[in-house]
């Protein structure tokens, strides 16, 4: 039960936030402001979200001698399956973001009791890094509408970037979650003969299956979209599809959708953040890709043992702060590999598969959903 | 689309398999208790402390399994060191006919496909066709060929005419046109390796080849409530070995450990203790090196583990308790959990792992291993054996559940 006193600390901290992102939204920095709501918010969080103040106990850490939001330890994003993850009651969510999933396997869920963060955070985001031109644009969206995936954070981000960028006239091509490769096909033809330039946005699996199926269609099936079209990915394959490298993705999607590899940007979101950072590609042409990381998020790659930040150039566990994710816990220990380059951080993904867990690896995916 | 070996390279593979091929009858001529005797010396030449092969041996290995020096030199003696010559004669015996209106029919060939978790895996399965006069090529990836071209060199510099029956080809997972220029000469395939991998190897062999998987496995401890009543600590001690070996790498690698006893109270004691015997084998026996995606992954299972129950972590390892939880499976690396569990549920609660429960640790008598494995539900067949001796089976162990000799002998009937 929440008391008064709690829902006022969470509502003053939602407005700290909101004043934050809205003050850094144009690519602005302020560490020492950032740290310091981290650093607020994380206090709240220990006694708002029982999860969180089991992991510091466990951890032998008092929140209150914390100086830095780095002092204390992020949550592991795997304990968004196993236990609920909000500072907030449970009548007042309004929104339950999953993470995806095979069949009977546990699903991490985020939920939400007010999404207006989650937009001030999305928006100012996606305006600096992959809408920069006020122009409004043509969206053909490679995943299900928010309405079909009422859980899928994806679905709903790209939902408000129809309101928020989009020209009236989304076409939403994957209907169910399966790719109409007509709808695809008609909508990108369309917008090439009739000089509208594309926001084409997907999940890197659902390129790839259309990838395949246009291929199969022959030399009709290329499209040369015309000029300030861009193509945003994001996601792992999860199985769902073949993988292709990163370079070889960009390389294909420039090739069939006429669209230059400089224009072709990387998102990186999970369930269970509130905030995305999108590759540096449109805000730096020419330079190396790199994730550009918002003003009010903290990304760091970490040693797994130490916990401590790992040098520039080394490669450690990416932990994200979001001011955003108030109504949950803002530090978040990811899985992803990752490591520091200038300004910005690569994400090099998971790679349990690469290690010499022989024999062990998948018997995890035998017991998810098994009764105790 | 990728581009393949050039023909070339697998025509020569072809070649030298079919060359080794023609080993078999000079190594059948040549005897078993020959063979023993040089598969003997050369493993004493490769676990004998101070020798100066068996410490080049142990740098080599530290290097490309990223063990600790300690465990590398634990691993070579639990492993060839019960390999003498009499233990190898003993086991070359299981090869006469059962029945004596047959004999023996042999492999022309047998190829090993290895995984490179558990460096010392391979022994037992290169031993095993030697000793059966069949000869063997193992095909490794360049992580995991230390440890058979080290076993190859030693039988070659002990007993040239046996080693030459044995040879070891490093090329990278995913070169299928050379696998397959491989396996063409088989008679006998055995493999290691992701369930995927195998799925897609036993689909390219030829219908008459035998094809032995040993795909993805765990292992499991189970604690009575009699071993908690007698000496929990040693208990403890001996489960935190079956742990620590190979940094819990292996199939045979106990994840979670359930205790009897009716009370999650003990269960959670046991676990304290168990905690406690992995500190004490730190110093022994000390974890190797953690690949930074190995960290990855226990950092969130020891963060679920946090929250659900109780963590007791240490330099280099940790011990979950979550009561009668699920059973969740530990990255390895000397992580592990321990649940609470009724003796009459235990079978129940392993079902789940199926035919991938390969090793079930059970502190207790042989009497007590037997009746329990009685009880276990089909399709569960793991290896069960007193826990301190999960992780160093006996020559002649099943393997998987099979005879392990399977494909190297059959048997031709004389009426």
């Amino acid at each position: 039960m929440e008391t008064g006193d709690a829902r006022a600390r969470r509502e003053a901290l939602t407005r700290r936030a909101a004043a934050l992102i809205e003050r850094l939204a144009d690519g602005g920095r302020d560490e020492a402001a950032r740290d310091a709501l981290l650093l607020d918010l994380l206090r709240f969080q220990v006694d708002a979200v029982p999860a969180y103040g089991r992991l510091l106990s466990a951890r032998g850490v008092r929140a209150e001698e914390a100086v830095a939001p780095q002092a204390l330890p992020a949550l592991p994003t795997d304990i968004f399956r196993h236990v609920r993850i909000a500072s907030h009651p449970e009548a007042e969510d309004v929104r339950r973001f999953e993470t995806s999933g095979t069949t009977g396997a546990l699903r991490g869920v985020h939920p939400l009791s007010d999404l207006s963060l989650y937009d001030r955070a999305a928006r100012a985001a996606a305006r600096h890094a992959l809408f920069p031109e006020p122009e409004r644009t043509r969206l053909v969206v490679l995943a299900p509408h928010e309405q079909e995936a009422p859980a899928s954070s994806l679905s709903y981000m790209l939902s408000r970037f129809a309101e928020w960028f989009g020209d009236g006239d989304a076409r939403w091509v994957m209907p169910g979650g399966t790719l109409d490769l007509d709808a695809l096909a008609g909508a990108l033809s369309e917008a090439e003969h009739g000089g509208v330039p594309v926001a084409l946005l997907g999940t890197s699996f659902a390129f790839v299956h259309a990838e395949e199926g246009l291929s199969r269609r022959g030399a009709d099936a290329s499209f040369r979209l015309p000029e300030g079209s861009r193509i945003m990915q994001t996601g792992g394959y999860k199985g769902r599809s073949r993988e292709i490298a990163p370079a070889e993705m960009r390389r294909l999607l420039s090739t069939r959708y006429g669209v230059p590899e400089g224009r072709v940007v990387a998102e990186y979101g999970m369930t269970e953040l509130s905030s995305q950072m999108y590759e540096t590609t449109l805000l730096a042409p020419g330079e190396p890709r790199r994730l550009w990381v918002p003003g009010w998020v903290r990304a760091v790659p970490v040693h797994p043992e130490s916990l401590a930040p790992v040098a520039p150039g080394e490669v450690g566990i990416l932990r994200i702060d979001d001011v955003a994710n108030v109504g949950s816990v803002c530090a978040v220990q990811t899985a992803d590999l990752a490591r520091v380059e200038g300004q910005g951080v690569v994400v090099l993904g998971r790679a349990p598969g690469t290690t010499p867990r022989g024999c062990s690896l998948a018997v995890d995916a035998i017991l998810e959903g098994a009764e105790p | 689309m990728t581009e393949g070996p050039p023909a070339t390279a697998t025509a020569a593979l072809r070649s030298a398999a079919a060359r080794i091929s023609t080993t078999g009858p000079a190594l059948q001529a040549l005897g078993s208790d020959r063979v023993a005797s040089a598969i003997a010396r050369a493993a004493a030449a490769l676990s004998r402390s101070g020798s100066e092969v068996a410490e080049d041996a142990r740098r080599a290995l530290g290097e490309s399994t990223g063990l600790s020096d300690e465990m590398v030199r634990w691993a070579l003696e639990t492993t060839l060191g019960p390999a003498d010559e009499p233990a190898l004669r003993a086991l070359a015996e299981h090869l006469r006919a059962p029945l004596p209106w047959a004999v023996v029919a042999r492999a022309r060939l047998a190829v090993l496909v290895l995984a490179g978790n558990v460096f010392t895996a391979p022994f037992r399965a290169i031993c095993l066709p030697l000793l059966s006069g069949v000869p063997v090529v193992a095909k490794a990836s360049s992580r995991d060929d230390v440890f058979p071209r080290l076993l190859s060199a030693a039988l070659r510099a002990v007993d040239a005419e046996v080693g030459r029956s044995f040879e070891v080809f490093t090329f990278p997972r995913g070169s299928t046109a050379l696998l397959d220029a491989l396996v063409s000469q088989a008679d006998v395939v055995s493999a290691y390796g992701s369930d995927a991998t195998l799925a897609e190897l036993r689909g390219r062999l030829s219908a008459t080849t035998t094809f032995v998987s040993h795909g993805h496995g765990v292992g499991v401890a189970y604690v009575p409530e009699a071993a908690l009543q007698r000496d929990p600590g040693e208990t403890a001690a001996r489960i935190a070995l079956d742990v620590a070996a190979y940094d819990q790498r292996g199939c045979l690698s106990p994840h979670a450990v359930f205790v009897d006893g009716g009370a999650t109270r003990r269960a959670r004691d046991f676990a304290a203790a168990l905690s406690e015997a992995l500190g004490g084998l730190a110093s022994r026996l000390p974890r190797g090196v953690l690949p930074v995606e190995m960290g990855a992954a226990q950092l969130q299972w020891r963060g679920v583990a946090a929250v659900r129950g109780e963590l007791f972590e240490g330099d280099g390892w940790a011990v979950s308790f979550e009561g009668e939880g699920p059973l969740r499976l530990s990255p390895g690396y000397r992580n592990v959990s321990v649940l609470a569990c009724d003796a009459a549920q235990l079978g129940r609660r392993l079902l789940p792992l199926g035919a991938h429960l390969k090793a079930l640790g059970v502190a207790g008598d042989e009497r007590a291993r037997r009746a329990l494995a009685e009880r276990l539900p089909a399709p569960l067949c793991p290896r069960v054996s007193d826990v301190g001796a999960m992780q160093s089976p006996p020559l002649d162990s099943l393997a998987d559940g099979a005879d392990p000799f399977t494909g190297l002998v059959r048997w031709t009937q004389v009426d």
